[in-house]
């Protein structure tokens, strides 16, 4: 087990060495860096000046030097000046994926308490009414294109009904501390929660039906139901446990991704979580934190696939990992 | 003879047919899909949004780009002038125009007929669509063909590329390819192709994994010995053993693969990233939503292309998961 984690983390390396060098080079070739940006905007830069911002952002060097550099100082725990935040990237990111984490976590909360009962319903009454309106529901959820959805509720809830602001995470010039504030955020995140809980629903509802059928149609199963046992006991201690591994796997591959950011819905609700951040960043050609966002994409995602594997291993006792 | 009016008299037709008539696997498989409600309301969803995306624009005068204004309330378009001169003192765009009989679904703020656009869009939805998951297959079966055929050093290589596609999150990359179009100033009605061939580049990891794991354990039977035996060369023995036994896991990605990418082009649009204007897409018809006054008053501008990316998508997702069903020997029905 230790040496398959080491073995993964090894390869990880390699990988997110490979990630970065395309990053880097894409970011490169894109002639519209920082120092133009902000240049464009003062009538009276003069070369000089172009040439000194251009020499402390370090863009005077060559691709690959440039990537070299980068990558000696990012192994020392170095990421680079956000170039629009004037901050380490890495304590940007720091500070944003928290927001980006307290908007992420309560809809995975209620992403587990409804999408797993509803898969286990559909599967347990397999082509029933139930089963159909079910998976509509979830593939609904699936197809539903973010920014529409988003859009949707602030027209109908914000716009028409006034219950829920349109945008932002806190009311302006209200001052609101300690329990107000928290009440005051979480007035604001209903919308965007909802959004990303209805987007992300389908995918873990299918998941669960199609494993719980699985289970279903196996054999210890039916000794279950020849034993004579209820059909509640057969369901609930026999087949659901055993849907439990594959679930329990996926779902500990997911929680890396909670500290991603979702880079369309904050954008559409200025939430000031780490994919508004990453989506402004990119607007403007702030190469380092760019860098260093789509590092801790790749990261995350390592980090799932890794942990999702693990878990696999701890949760089903036959699973030997080499 | 005998045997069967035995059966018939057991008030059985249905076993009959069957001994009577050997079904196919295909047939099975169509016959498991057929019962399936959902994958046909798919099927009809899909058949209706190619026939108005494509066959639509056939029916009216209006182009993608007609312009319509509007003068003393005499309407004229930027195709049928009706002899008024569009440059002339009082006349005005008919912007924002409600739903009439002229245009059953208004006009948006340039003045364009929306029914109209929304047909174009849908052209470019699925036409993008196509493209990018053709691509994303063909990479993605010939990689993971290659890997899992060769194994050893070669599967080592390729899956490593695999893992790296796999962990490039694909939003900045699209935004930071989009940003260097702007800057190389590439023309507008490249871009669309860049953007499909980034799209297929980005996406065949997944198809590639899929196969080579297939492809994997199919090696190692009894009919891939035989192929070996008799001599046939490799690419024969990938191209014509093993991927027509990986098709129905093909079929399957494919279809939910037109949903999502279908789905990642509206975004994209929606971002000012994707198909670019003056060209139609729902993606960046929704996106005239961020002005605060179409989205209050103006529902007629933002809901129809939304809602048509949510019915596609929806038709292929209902579609893929009922052929998942049906190609699934494991579900009895």
């Amino acid at each position: 087990m230790r040496q398959y984690i080491i073995r993964r983390l090894f390869i990880s390396i390699f990988i997110l060495l490979g990630v970065s060098a395309i990053i880097y080079g894409l970011l490169r070739t894109a002639p519209a860096d920082y120092v133009s940006t902000i240049t464009n905007g003062i009538p009276d830069a003069t070369p000089e000046m172009k040439a000194k911002l251009t020499e402390l952002y370090g863009l005077d060097k060559g691709i690959v030097e440039g990537y070299v550099d980068w990558l000696s100082s990012a192994l020392k725990g170095d990421l680079g000046q956000s170039f629009i935040y004037n901050k380490p990237a890495q304590d940007v990111i720091k500070d944003k994926m928290w927001v980006s984490f307290w908007m992420a976590l309560p809809s995975f909360i209620l992403q587990l308490l409804i999408a797993i009962p509803l898969g286990i319903i559909s599967a347990t009454k397999q082509y029933s009414i139930t089963d159909y309106t079910v998976t509509t529901i979830a593939l609904i959820g699936i197809s539903l294109p973010s920014f529409f959805f988003a859009a949707v509720l602030q027209r109908a809830f914000s716009m028409g009904l006034g219950w829920f602001p349109l945008q932002g995470m806190v009311t302006a010039r209200e001052d609101y501390v300690g329990f107000a504030h928290i009440m005051d955020m979480a007035w604001h995140f209903v919308l965007p929660i909802t959004v990303l809980t209805v987007l992300s629903i389908g995918g873990l509802m299918r998941y669960s039906r199609t494993n719980m059928l699985e289970v279903l149609n196996a054999d210890y199963i039916r000794t279950a139901r020849a034993k004579g046992l209820s059909e509640h006991k057969v369901i609930y201690k026999h087949a659901f446990r055993n849907t439990l591994i594959p679930i329990v796997t996926m779902v500990g591959g997911m929680i890396p991704g909670l500290f991603s950011g979702a880079m369309i819905t904050e954008g559409i609700f200025s939430i000031e979580g780490l994919g508004y951040i990453g989506l402004k960043a990119l607007r403007s050609g702030d190469i380092p934190f760019m860098m260093a966002f789509t590092m801790f994409l790749a990261i995350l995602t390592l980090l799932g696939t890794l942990l999702s594997d693990i878990l696999y291993a701890v949760v089903d006792p036959r699973v030997r990992l080499k | 003879m005998a045997e069967e009016k035995v059966l018939q008299t057991n008030n059985q037709p249905e076993e009959v047919a069957n001994l009577e008539k050997i079904v196919t696997p295909g047939q099975l498989v169509m016959k498991r899909f057929l019962r399936n409600k959902l994958a046909i309301a798919g099927v009809v969803i899909l058949v209706c949004m190619f026939l108005f995306s494509f066959l639509g624009p056939l029916f009216t005068s209006y182009g993608e780009y007609t312009i319509f204004f509007v003068k003393d309330g005499v309407e004229f378009s930027s195709d049928d002038h009706k002899g008024m001169d569009p440059q002339e003192s009082g006349v005005k765009i008919n912007g924002k125009a409600k739903p009439s009989k002229a245009h059953l679904l208004g006009t948006d703020k340039d003045g364009r007929d929306i029914l109209v656009r929304l047909m174009y869009g849908g052209r470019i939805s699925l036409l993008i669509g196509f493209v990018v998951v053709g691509l994303q297959l063909a990479v993605g079966v010939i990689m993971g063909g290659i890997a899992g055929y060769y194994g050893g050093v070669i599967d080592n290589l390729i899956m490593r590329l695999v893992d790296i596609f796999y962990c490039i999150p694909t939003l900045p990359v699209m935004l930071i390819v989009s940003s260097i179009m702007v800057a190389y100033g590439v023309p507008q009605e490249y871009k669309i192709y860049i953007l499909m061939l980034i799209m297929g580049i980005l996406g065949w990891a997944g198809v590639a994994r899929l196969v080579r794991g297939q492809i994997l354990s199919l090696r190692e039977q009894e009919f891939m010995v035989a192929t070996e035996a008799i001599g046939l060369h490799p690419a024969k023995r990938i191209m014509k053993h093993l991927i027509p036994n990986v098709m129905p896991q093909l079929i399957v990605i494919a279809t939910m693969g037109m949903g999502s990418v279908i789905l990642a082009e509206a975004s994209y649009s929606y971002l000012g990233i994707g198909v670019p204007f003056p060209l139609a897409s729902w993606g960046n018809m929704v996106n005239t939503v961020t002005d605060p006054i179409i989205m209050r008053e103006y529902l007629n501008i933002w809901f129809p292309p939304g809602f048509c990316i949510l019915l596609t998508v929806l038709g292929f997702n209902f579609v893929g998961d009922g052929l998942r069903d049906a190609f699934d020997p494991k579900m009895k029905r």
